[in-house]
């Protein structure tokens, strides 16, 4: 608590017990017609002041599901936590009421979704949504919250923002939107800033100063973010520790450049194999990964990737346990169990 | 957000089965129905009167449940005919009337829905105002206007019935193709060469059906309703053939002593419509149309 | 690898297999039936022109809205051309009926962004797939059913399939399935309007591969429409950039990457994320201010002057013309040459003269 503005270095590779978020075993269940799907199995990761975190992973494979929990958004009914711990600052979030939840969203973390046209409301101006919570969380009065609002505003870019505030979600463009989002995540001063796939639905030139923003805005303003993206390319720019998942599991941790450098679990070698590289030769092969994303409805037994897994044998039926093959580094494989570097065998897919 | 993968085949096989939303109701109002409707387009063979059957002994006998004997299950009118053989038979009558009068206003309403679809701009503006003008005259006046001329037989009131609710599935069935007509699969069909028949008949028809059946099994209600509006009004089927609007009309002048004549055939109108519209509710689920 | 390929090139003709000349598709806004005044012009392209050879691949890459899928749907005749040429194997077909473009869409074919939309639900796979054998009367003394089968095991399906309906596949196997489709009528052209953006990453590298593994073996030509520059860069041959309906650079793919001429095209090769946490945390991005100007009412001179970090008055004036500036390298900036091994923000003193 009372270091809260000193940020972590990165790149220190042991974190003290006590970070600011710590995800416990966290296992999430939906109800859907074909049945109880498991969206998270057993999800632990921690998060130190100041850090980012990369969460990878294909559609279903439990990133957003994590934010959702974390956020206590979890769809109602259908979506519900079955076990686990999500410390924020020592205080268990899963068992806090829907009333103390409230107090927490929003002030001390703060959610960016993908889609900024249909979270923002259509009919109220960017000045009352954005103020909104800043009167609320931090009692401010009417112009004080006003005041803030546009030094958000500022912050995030929006020109001539004293003007702008008081204009409707559909007088800005896509990425406009985008930053007006962020501003009103920013404006009660989160120590955690979740953004859930925040520049997919813009394109790469748009997705570079949405990027270059929110990297700046951390360093300004000293708070911890989860990234979660589809986008290795993303996570290699913005975060300091990534988190790979795959059907609600946290198949490989690790600081980034362990992830890029050395992946330990077939899934994020296949990954990045999948990506067609700077220096490769046209007509050369993409070292993609058979097969398609498990049923969550019906899992397979052990390894979810087994499947799709070039190295799988008779071990992965069972689950894999979870190994280290340097500091802070760790996947769950049993092919480091064995001591096989997955990493040296890519080519072999 | 997609949290639930597609399933592959394998997978599904060892799923347990679960039924699916809206099939309890589509079930249930479809058996229903069913069995009216064989009982009583098999009434010429199996009532247990000849429905016209006059028999002065047993005159206004209550149903069984109010008291009657099981020899007239649903009782007797004032001239002694059998009410369940009566309603049996009005059913045949009314129900004929009323899938007639779908069906026809189903295929032109469908036509004009897709051709104005489809091909939009000029047919779409013709089609839109001749639906126009037909929703601003008032139906009941044409169907009146009709039936005085022409004089009400069966065929003529289902054909007057489907020409006032035509609008409605042209309507719903124009928006619908639109939405269809934009979609990827459209174009993949012009750019493998399909013609504007293939691609009415073969890809938009079978995708806008589910809406299309969906929105008869609801109208069939409110098309029955309408022929018997007209037969208590005595536009309808004439004496002394029963149907259901006809049976209710005659009874109420003895509803103070024999309110079965009225109650029994309203009751069959009422389940009807109900187990109808319970239908087209279950369809809509299980098909999700919109 | 290389030489393989390389191989294949020299044995394939010189002559373009498609050729676009000055193509233009204006779209009319809020036209009404009765005839009243054409509100506004859409010009979705432009003026775009280029020549693909006999099995080769041109990338067409751009940000949403500049134009490049309003091409493919132009060519493929899905609109009607406002104004140019498309030649496909040297026939002349912006212009051409009904029934004569019939027989043009056996040489050439689509594949679709969308393989949840694109595909029939109310159809089987294999009736999906034998419509276009219907259609063009095919194939030769073969039944639909075993030609389906062959299609199918082609693009890696179960040929077993072909009774099942698309819902129950997933987004990978229902482009598979869009390909097969495409690939019924032996098309010699294969336009592909961003055919792997909807899809996974695992999956996205799989319909790569097949789609060149289907171009080594059938010799099929490529327009590949696409907005991710990593994905185009290793697919194409040559590779040509969009912005606002034209074309900016046009280019050898190694070219284009190594050395591009236009700003648009630096600051897009400058802003793709590249999974290397090495280069992607060293590197300056060359951020563009604003935003994608609308189509419908476009910017005088230079289309990229409101966003490009070098504007000067003659580009709000003058519009470049698309030039040869080296052997199959083709741009449209007037300060190209001044421009060049210029990164990042712009240096005052290069176009200081022409203040």
């Amino acid at each position: 608590m009372m270091n809260a503005h000193v940020r972590t270095e990165a790149s220190e590779a042991a974190r003290p017990a006590s970070s600011l978020l710590e995800v416990k075993n966290l296992t999430t269940e939906f109800r859907t017609e074909r049945g109880t799907v498991r969206s998270l199995h057993s999800v632990s990761f921690g998060l130190g002041e100041g850090e980012a975190l990369g969460l990878v992973g294909e559609s279903g494979c439990g990133k957003s599901v994590t934010a959702l929990s974390i956020m206590g958004l979890l769809p109602q009914p259908a979506g519900r936590i079955v076990s686990g711990e999500i410390l924020f600052n020592g205080v268990d979030l899963t068992k806090l009421s829907d009333r103390e939840m409230e107090a927490v969203r929003g002030k001390d973390i703060a959610l960016i979704f993908q889609d900024a046209l249909t979270s923002l409301n259509p009919v109220l101006t960017i000045e009352r949504q954005i103020t909104e919570a800043a009167r609320r969380h931090l009692g401010l009065s009417p112009a004080a919250a006003r005041r803030r609002a546009i030094e958000f505003l500022d912050l995030v870019g929006i020109p001539a923002p004293d003007k702008r505030i008081s204009d409707y979600p559909h007088q800005f463009s896509g990425g406009m939107r985008q930053r007006v989002m962020i501003a009103m995540a920013l404006v009660c001063g989160p120590r955690l800033l979740i953004a859930d796939e925040p520049t997919t639905a813009l394109d790469v030139t748009i997705q570079a100063q949405i990027l270059e923003l929110l990297q700046r805005l951390r360093k300004e303003l000293s708070m911890a973010l989860i990234m979660i993206t589809h986008d290795l390319g993303v996570v290699a720019g913005i975060a300091d520790r990534v988190n790979v998942m795959y059907a609600g599991h946290v198949v490989e941790t690790g600081m980034v450049r362990q992830i890029f450098k050395n992946a330990s679990h077939p899934y994020t070698a296949g990954l990045l194999g999948s990506i067609p590289k700077l220096d490769s030769i046209r007509g050369s092969k993409l070292q993609s990964i058979k097969g398609t994303p498990p049923d969550l409805a019906n899992p397979p037994p052990g390894c979810p990737f087994t499947p799709r897994c070039s190295h799988a044998f008779d071990k992965c039926a069972e689950p894999p346990p979870r190994s280290s093959p340097e500091p802070a580094h760790a996947a769950e494989c049993w092919l480091l169990e064995a001591g096989v570097n997955t990493a040296d065998s890519r080519g072999l897919s | 957000m997609t949290f639930v993968q597609p399933a592959t085949s394998t997978q599904q096989a060892r799923r347990p089965f679960r039924i699916p939303r809206g099939a309890g109701k589509a079930i249930g109002g479809g058996a229903v129905l069913l069995i009216i409707v064989v009982a009583c387009f098999l009434s010429p063979w199996i009532t247990p009167y000849p429905p016209n059957a006059v028999k002065l002994s047993a005159r206004l006998m209550p149903p069984v449940f109010a008291g009657g004997s099981f020899e007239h299950l649903l009782g007797t009118d004032e001239v002694g005919r059998d009410i369940l053989s009566r309603v049996m038979m009005g059913g045949s009558t009314s129900l004929s009337i009323g899938v007639l009068a779908v069906v026809v206003s189903t295929a032109i309403g469908s036509l004009m829905g897709l051709v104005a679809g489809y091909f939009g701009r000029f047919f779409d503006a013709v089609i839109t105002i001749a639906a126009e003008i037909q929703l601003a005259l008032p139906s009941m006046l044409i169907i009146f206007f009709f039936l005085a001329v022409i004089g009400p037989n069966i065929i003529t009131i289902a054909l007057v019935l489907a020409l006032s609710d035509w609008v409605l599935y042209a309507r719903m069935v124009r928006a619908r193709t639109m939405v269809e007509r934009a979609r990827d699969y459209v174009a993949a069909a012009k750019v493998l060469g399909a013609g504007h028949g293939r691609i009415i008949f073969n890809h938009l028809w079978p995708n806008v059906l589910p809406t299309i059946l969906v929105v008869s099994m609801i109208s069939l209600g409110g098309v029955i309703l309408s022929e018997s509006a007209l037969s208590y009004l005595g536009l309808g089927v004439q004496r002394p053939w029963p149907s259901w609007g006809r049976m209710v009309a005659d009874g109420q002048q003895r509803l103070q002593v024999a309110w079965w004549i009225s109650v029994c055939p309203a009751a069959a109108i009422a389940t009807v419509v109900f187990c109808a519209n319970l239908l087209g509710d279950g369809l809509r689920q299980l098909w999700k149309v919109e | 690898m290389m030489n393989v390929h390389l191989m294949h090139n020299n044995s394939a003709s010189n002559r373009p297999v498609l050729e676009v000349a000055n193509l233009k598709k204006h779209f009319v806004i809020g036209k009404s039936f009765f005839g009243g005044k054409p509100l506004t012009k859409l010009k979705a392209v432009d003026g775009v022109s280029f020549a693909i050879g006999a099995g080769k691949t041109l990338g067409l890459v751009g940000e949403s809205g500049c134009g490049k899928s309003t091409v493919g749907k132009t060519i493929l005749r899905l609109y009607n051309p406002t104004e140019g040429s498309i030649r496909v194997l040297d026939q002349e077909i912006s212009a051409l009926k009904p029934k004569a473009m019939r027989d043009v869409r056996r040489s050439l074919q689509m594949i679709f962004q969308d393989p949840y939309a694109s595909l029939d639900p109310q159809m089987t796979v294999g009736r999906i797939i034998s419509e276009a054998l219907e259609i063009h009367g095919l194939p030769k003394g073969q039944s639909h059913a075993s030609r389906v089968k062959e299609l199918l095991s082609l693009v890696g399906l179960d040929p077993v399939v072909a009774n099942r309906r698309p819902k129950e596949f997933s987004g990978g196997q229902r482009q598979r399935i869009g390909i097969a489709r495409a690939l019924a009528v032996e098309p010699k052209v294969l336009v592909c309007d961003e055919p792997i953006s909807a899809l996974d990453v695992s999956i996205q590298a799989q319909v790569i591969n097949l789609l060149q593994r289907l171009q080594d073996e059938l010799g099929l030509t490529y327009l590949f429409i696409a907005h991710d520059l990593g994905v185009v860069r290793h697919f194409s041959d040559r590779v040509a950039v969009m912005y606002l309906g034209g074309i900016v650079e046009i280019a050898d793919r190694d070219r284009l990457y190594a050395d591009p001429l236009h700003p648009y095209t630096k600051a897009l090769l400058s802003a793709i994320p590249v999974p290397d946490p090495d280069v992607e945390q060293q590197r300056r991005r060359i951020l563009l201010r604003g935003e994608l100007p609308s189509p419908l009412n476009p910017p005088l001179g230079c289309r990229f002057h409101t966003r490009c970090p070098f504007a000067t008055d003659r580009c709000r004036e003058e519009v470049p013309a698309l030039v040869a500036v080296a052997p199959g390298q083709e741009v449209a900036c007037h300060y190209w040459q001044e421009l060049r091994g210029v990164e990042g923000r712009p240096n005052q003193s290069i176009l200081e003269t022409e203040k």
